[in-house]
């Protein structure tokens, strides 16, 4: 009865202090979560994916002209002749065609706009020397290409694929243009349209050198598709992939691509468009025809071609037609390119799913959590605090008298004691009257501090002292059965 | 990072709500302790008085403790104050019982 009494005005007791200090606790991990997701920044990335570069596919593309500046870091493959063979060459002829260039134009035309611009430039007020055009191997050092500029007059300079004359290197701006300089290595629209820009002439149409294309024989088809191994990848004669870049997976994650690697196309002949035969032929396959560095691609997905194509040609023309690189790099950062536009999320195009940081959605409402567990807390406190923290020294708890006697309540010893004192009264005399007194006072004022619920130490001190002085009572009266203890034991029992 | 102040907020109520705690806990049982001392030795000073007035002689220096304790306990005192006038006022007591034999 009087344990479960107990036990039930504990039970809200306890809940409450579990309730003070469980939110107590959780404000602290709120805080300490929200303290460690500090490290978060502000860099959004919509997917993993490796950023690289034509160099080597791993750089970062913020150095992707490191390769060619930096000669420690690339083995330059393009060699000049000789200084005397140099000038040799370069007094013979208008068009001086040094050994391992690749570039091709139509020379007619080209030395047709030349002769008009001498004489156009003849005709001003400073004459200028002849235009010679000279064209270079790709993949020259620094140094020799400081020597083919240091070359006398006013040339126009083809190293590997890329125009300079006049201070400018000259880029194509167009899907049309970029195939031109890569599929075939035709670079005649880029020279007469910077013939016709110095000379301030509009520009000739690029259409008379734009690539022709056919469809594939059978015969050439077959090779293709008997060519294609395990790994999807077809490598013609003259082509050097061997390999299809891992980042194939990222690019298209849910089909392995078809990869046609072909060697560069001569110029001004029909190019056989092996992507659009193997595109029926294979539906539902990213195929990729790479004729030297031009990558062309159908399949799944077709209408990012443009944006991945002018992306990667605008970013890494000039690097490419400039040097010579495996056609394993040039494909690897082009499936980089189509990895990066599958997850940039341009577009309204699908993103995959990523599952939700759990930080980062919670992340705004953890302040408010926080703010509500320390109100809760503090509620909690400032309930606790109100109630008394020893409610009743006297009321459930018996403290120890101190006398050896059976343990009492400190309301039973005074309920005891104050009848022992009515009965005491009556046998009290002159002598024993004072005694009387001072055991009153006493047990009065051990009424006094249990009402004000003082504590048991008080309560008992004073009782004590009552008790001592009824003793002595007893023992001036010599009364043995009125000695407080034997008094008190005999009520109790 | 607009949620700043709320987390300054709850953490300065915190710590307030924990020094106010421990400065209410305190005070109140430093009250409570100060409050028992004084009832201790209001007990205790009624009970030498009910001595000295059974006493029949007049003991000075009894007197001159209970004076003590009295004025002790009637300015405000602390709880070691009070204290202090309980056992004044014991020892007053014990002389008067000792010369009423």
């Amino acid at each position: 009865m009087a344990d479960a009494a107990k036990a039930a005005a504990r039970g809200p007791r306890t809940a409450a202090r579990w309730i003070q200090w469980g939110s107590l606790a959780l404000a602290i991990a709120l805080l300490l979560v929200f303290l460690l997701s500090q490290r978060q920044t502000t860099d959004f990335l919509y997917g993993t994916q490796h950023v690289g570069s034509v160099d080597d596919g791993n750089d970062d593309a913020s150095d992707d002209t490191a390769g060619s500046a930096d000669g420690s870091t690339h083995e330059y493959t393009g060699t000049l002749p000789s200084d005397a063979a140099l000038a040799a060459l370069f007094a013979k002829s208008t068009i001086v065609r040094l050994p391992g260039a690749i570039a091709t134009f139509d020379e007619p035309r080209v030395l047709a706009a030349i002769g008009h611009a001498d004489q156009v430039r003849a005709q001003q007020d400073d004459p200028q020397p002849k235009i010679k055009v000279i064209v270079a191997p790709p993949d020259l050092s620094d140094t020799d290409e400081d020597r083919i500029a240091a070359l006398p007059g006013d040339n126009l300079r083809i190293v590997g694929l890329a125009v300079t004359f006049a201070g400018y290197d000259i880029m194509p701006s167009d899907t049309d243009g970029w195939q031109q300089q890569f599929v075939t290595g035709d670079v005649t629209s880029l020279i007469l349209s910077r013939l016709a820009g110095v000379l301030h002439e509009p520009e000739p149409s690029e259409a008379a050198s734009a690539v022709q294309w056919r469809t594939p024989t059978t015969a050439e088809l077959r090779t293709v598709v008997d060519g294609l191994g395990t790994d999807r990848l077809y490598t013609a004669p003259g082509a050097d992939l061997d390999e299809v870049p891992p980042v194939a997976g990222q690019a298209f994650p849910t089909t392995p691509p078809i990869v046609v690697a072909l060697p560069r196309q001569v110029a001004g002949e029909p190019v056989p468009d092996y992507a659009a035969a193997l595109a029926q032929r294979f539906p539902d396959t990213p195929i990729i025809v790479m004729y030297g560095y031009w990558c062309s691609y159908a399949g799944p997905g077709a209408d990012n071609t443009e944006v991945a194509t002018a992306s990667y040609y605008s970013r890494y023309g000039q690097l490419i037609s400039e040097n010579a690189y495996p056609q394993w790099n040039v494909l690897n950062v082009y499936l980089q390119q189509w990895a990066r536009i599958r997850y940039a999320g341009l577009f309204d195009r699908p993103l995959p799913y990523q599952l939700p940081d759990p930080v980062g959605v919670a992340l705004p409402v953890l302040p408010w959590l926080f703010l509500a567990c320390v109100l809760v807390f503090l509620g909690a406190s400032v309930h606790s605090a109100r109630r008394r923290p020893d409610a009743a020294p006297g009321g459930d708890e018996a403290p120890a008298d101190g006398s050896g006697t059976v343990p009492m309540s400190s309301w039973g010893r005074l309920a005891g004691l104050s009848s022992l004192a009515v009965e005491l009264s009556g046998l009290a005399d002159d002598r024993t009257n004072p005694r009387l007194a001072r055991g009153v006072v006493r047990l009065t004022a051990a009424r006094e501090a249990l009402d004000a619920d003082r504590s048991a130490a008080i309560v008992g001190s004073q009782l004590d002292a009552a008790q001592r002085e009824f003793g002595k009572l007893a023992d001036l009266l010599d009364r043995p059965d009125y000695r407080p203890e034997a008094y008190l034991a005999g009520r109790s029992s | 990072m607009d949620e700043w102040p709320i987390w300054l907020i709850g953490v300065l109520v915190l710590v307030i709500a924990g020094v106010g705690s421990v400065v209410v806990v305190r005070n109140r049982s430093r009250r409570a302790g100060r409050d028992e001392a004084v009832a201790g030795a209001r007990a205790a000073l009624e009970a030498a008085e009910v001595s000295r007035d059974a006493c029949h002689g007049t003991v000075p220096e009894a007197d001159q403790l209970f004076d003590r304790a009295h004025l002790i306990i009637s300015g405000s005192t602390g709880a070691s104050g009070a204290r202090q006038a309980a056992e004044l006022a014991d020892r007053a007591d014990r002389l008067w019982q000792a010369a009423n034999g």
